[in-house]
């Protein structure tokens, strides 16, 4: 199995934060909407996940999705916003980043353009993020799941596109890096 | 698939999803503010929180994430607005987002445990002072059903 590049494990340690960051900078926003919509929640995570997505896809290794969900559960034990999930939050974080590894490892055979893989990507981890949290604290049943579901799905489709348009932006910066990988010696 | 096959599906679950919203918000039972609705065998009864004698509820819980949140606020344990009824095992306090909170009856016999308190904007609110991870802490409580 290859090793991931200092640079590409530092830019997944940057997408962790960022997704944290940017789920609690985003919550007062989603909070209002979803508050009208009568769910407990299924936006937020969608912008914490672009930022994983984005990860995955630059660096394209089987574990890199579980591995950010990992360390983001224990970012978010540190910063204590683990929420109603408490000692199961891990969960709440791994199985997304699985979700994210599956769909990094069947982008090849699908047929799709990178850009719609990614929007697919994000689309499915964050219902998938919410069907866990549903299971772990909501319980919820009926139209409500399947608003909630819905809502999570859209939001996922939202970032997927904004992931999509940075996974464009930033594969360039990653792609000399290889190059130069190459030039100077084995990645570390 | 296309990026426009995409931006259909976004656009078919947005319309779903406004769909499901009006579904589910015709269903919500209407109340007041500061109401709360109890239900028992589908019988539902409104009380309102500002209309019964309260007293000041002062205690400290702990939340998920380790940290303690000072509670000082008017209310009542949920104990004695319940004192009337009777032949059930456990209650689930729904929230308007629909967030639930189940509680067994044998816990609402504790004293000084379960409190139903009036929290921002007068919106009644579910507090366990036993809970280390206030889980249990339900904002914008809309039905208790009593099973």
């Amino acid at each position: 199995m290859k090793r991931i590049s200092l640079k590409n494990l530092i830019f997944m340690a940057v997408c962790c934060d960022l997704g944290i960051i940017a789920k609690k900078l985003i919550a007062p926003a989603a909070n209002l909407i979803t508050d009208n919509l009568h769910i407990p929640g299924g936006i937020g995570t969608a912008f914490s996940l672009l930022f994983l997505v984005t990860a995955a896809f630059i660096v394209k290794r089987f574990g890199a999705g579980m591995l950010m969900g990992l360390v983001q559960s224990g970012i978010a034990f540190l910063l204590g916003s683990v929420g109603s999930m408490g000692a199961l939050a891990p969960l709440g974080y791994l199985i997304p980043g699985l979700v994210i590894d599956l769909c990094v490892l069947l982008s090849g055979r699908t047929g799709m353009s990178e850009d719609v893989q990614i929007v697919v990507c994000c689309a499915l981890a964050s219902v998938a993020a919410s069907l866990t949290a549903n299971v772990i604290v909501f319980g919820l049943v009926g139209p409500v799941l399947a608003l909630y579901c819905c809502t999570a799905c859209i939001s996922g489709i939202i970032c997927g596109f904004i992931a999509a348009f940075l996974c464009k932006r930033l594969r360039p910066v990653f792609a000399n890096d290889r190059q130069n990988v190459k030039k100077e010696g084995p990645e570390t | 698939m296309k990026k426009k096959t995409l931006l259909i599906i976004l656009a078919v679950l947005v319309v779903l999803a406004a769909v499901l919203a009006v579904i589910i918000s015709k269903n919500q039972p209407q109340k007041a503010v500061s109401e709360v609705i109890i239900v028992q065998n589908g019988k539902q009864t409104k009380v309102d929180l500002g209309k019964l004698d309260l007293t000041d509820v002062k205690a400290t819980v702990t939340r998920a994430n380790g940290k303690t949140l000072e509670i000082d606020a008017k209310g009542l344990e949920l104990r004695k607005l319940l004192e009337k009824y009777s032949g059930y095992t456990t209650l689930t306090v729904s929230a308007e987002d629909n967030y639930t909170a189940e509680i067994k009856a044998d816990e609402l016999q504790t004293e000084k445990n379960v409190y139903l308190i009036i929290g921002e904007e007068n919106k009644p609110r579910l507090v366990v002072l036993s809970d280390s991870n206030a889980k249990r802490d339900v904002k914008n409580v809309l039905t208790i059903e009593l099973k």
